[in-house]
């Protein structure tokens, strides 16, 4: 059985079942397919630049080199930061009872992108946290689905429709001032493969 | 390069300003067992010829192909597996294996219980935000922060900044009136601000949130991006 999502506020432990709040079964989706003259739908594949090889999905694998060319394990490799120091891995917050903070302000939570969603069920909800929802408080704790090296922040939000936790990172935006230097050019451009595969 | 759009204040004036996607900064990056740079590659592991359709095709059964393995090495492109995949050409291909020469592009929507619903062919969705499209209006329709975070989920932000001074007053303005209202505006592209911004050609439509904050000579104005609401999924 997964671990749950489990957090405290004012000395009570709530805890959650959770269900990743999937789009496409709420609102269905949009898919584009390529076919053939005869209706068949076709494979994407990719053609090297030689024309040599037909590399169909998942005929790629994706590995580590150093600068000689050689392969480096997986298993090996270290997170580190600007400075070359190792980054420490933060353990997963599930089943691990994490201290709420909040009531948060609504500004809070839009300060973040919320990544992934969760539909939660309560297994034990605290007498004090399930009226501070209710009352539309929002809250808020760090959260990992697994290890990782980047710490997440979990919201907490009730509407009709129940609780939900939202996952996400801070955006970092700070305010503009109007000698603010222009807007650097951007290589990496966010939108640059916002395709759509959903429907509205 | 920079995005701009297009905006509309409560007084009916528009202004181009750019748009900026949160960028934050790598926390940490991965390194070899003694600190050395890496990197990561994509290598050819199999290739059309010898995948296990292929492999059918070309020895008539499964059982056929079993034998062909054991006798041989028939799944390995000895000449392509290895090879960095560079500036590679995306084709198509039929259920044969050959390479589709005349593609026919449709669009299948399915419901949301994974039945499809229609397929037709496809068509290309304009962006209706950026450079060269109309000024978003300014609808006037200010929705509470709090009604925002509990109906919607915003996945995704940008910050509107001005590109010179005329356009930090129109912003700073912008974004001084809705702080003071303590809400947020509620952007759609089209004529009444009903439409779903799309910013990229085929892109993702969303439902923007306009949110200003103001601190003293500075202003910060996001545009929020949603296109999940906070409902229940019932099986």
């Amino acid at each position: 059985m997964a671990k749950a999502i489990a957090v405290r506020l004012a000395g009570e432990t709530s805890s959650f079942a959770f269900a990743k709040l999937d789009r496409d079964k709420l609102y269905g989706h949009k898919e584009r397919q390529v076919v053939d003259q005869d209706g068949k739908r076709c494979a994407s594949a990719y053609l090297s630049s030689d024309g040599a090889a037909l590399v169909p999905s998942g005929g790629l694998a994706m590995l580590y080199v150093d600068e000689a060319f050689a392969t480096i394990e997986r298993s090996t490799l270290r997170a580190v930061d600007d400075q070359g120091a190792d980054v420490p891995l933060l353990p997963s917050t599930l089943g691990v009872e994490q201290e709420l903070e909040g009531p948060v302000p609504p500004q809070k939570l839009l300060d973040h992108n919320i990544h992934t969603v969760y539909q939660l069920q309560s297994e034990a909800l605290g007498a004090k946290l399930g009226a501070e929802l209710s009352a539309g408080k929002l809250f808020c704790a760090p959260f990992n689905f697994r290890d990782d090296y980047q710490r997440q922040m979990l919201f907490l939000v009730r509407n009709e429709h129940g609780i939900f936790a939202l996952i996400g990172s801070a955006r970092g935006f700070d305010f503009v001032r109007r000698d603010a230097a222009p807007t650097p050019v951007d290589d990496t451009d966010d939108l640059a493969d916002d395709l759509d595969f959903t429907m509205m | 390069m920079a995005r701009f759009i297009s905006l509309t204040d409560d007084k009916q004036r528009d202004a181009q300003v750019a748009l900026e996607s949160a960028r934050p900064p790598a926390a940490h990056h991965q390194a070899g067992p003694n600190g050395e740079d890496v990197r990561l590659e994509r290598l050819i592991k199999t290739t059309e010829s010898t995948s296990l359709d292929a492999l059918v095709r070309a020895n008539g059964s499964l059982e056929a192909v079993s034998a062909a393995l054991v006798a041989g090495d028939p799944e390995i492109d000895l000449d392509q597996i290895g090879r960095r995949l560079r500036n590679a050409t995306r084709v198509h291909l039929r259920q044969d294996g050959s390479v589709l020469y005349a593609a026919r592009v449709v669009q299948v929507v399915y419901g949301a219980d994974g039945t499809e619903k229609s397929r037709a062919d496809f068509s290309d969705t304009p962006a209706n935000v950026g450079e060269e499209a109309p000024a978003l209006p300014w609808t006037g329709r200010l929705m509470p922060l709090d009604e925002v975070v509990h109906r919607f989920v915003c996945s995704r932000a940008f910050r509107i900044r001005h590109v010179n001074g005329l356009t930090f007053d129109f912003l700073h303005g912008m974004a001084k009136t809705l702080q003071d209202a303590g809400k947020l505006l509620f952007l759609g592209a089209g004529a009444k601000g009903q439409q779903p911004l799309i910013f990229t050609l085929n892109g993702t439509p969303y439902r923007g949130f306009l949110e200003g904050r103001v601190d003293g000579d500075s202003y910060l104005l996001v545009l929020h991006c949603s296109n999940l609401e906070l409902k229940t999924v019932t099986v």
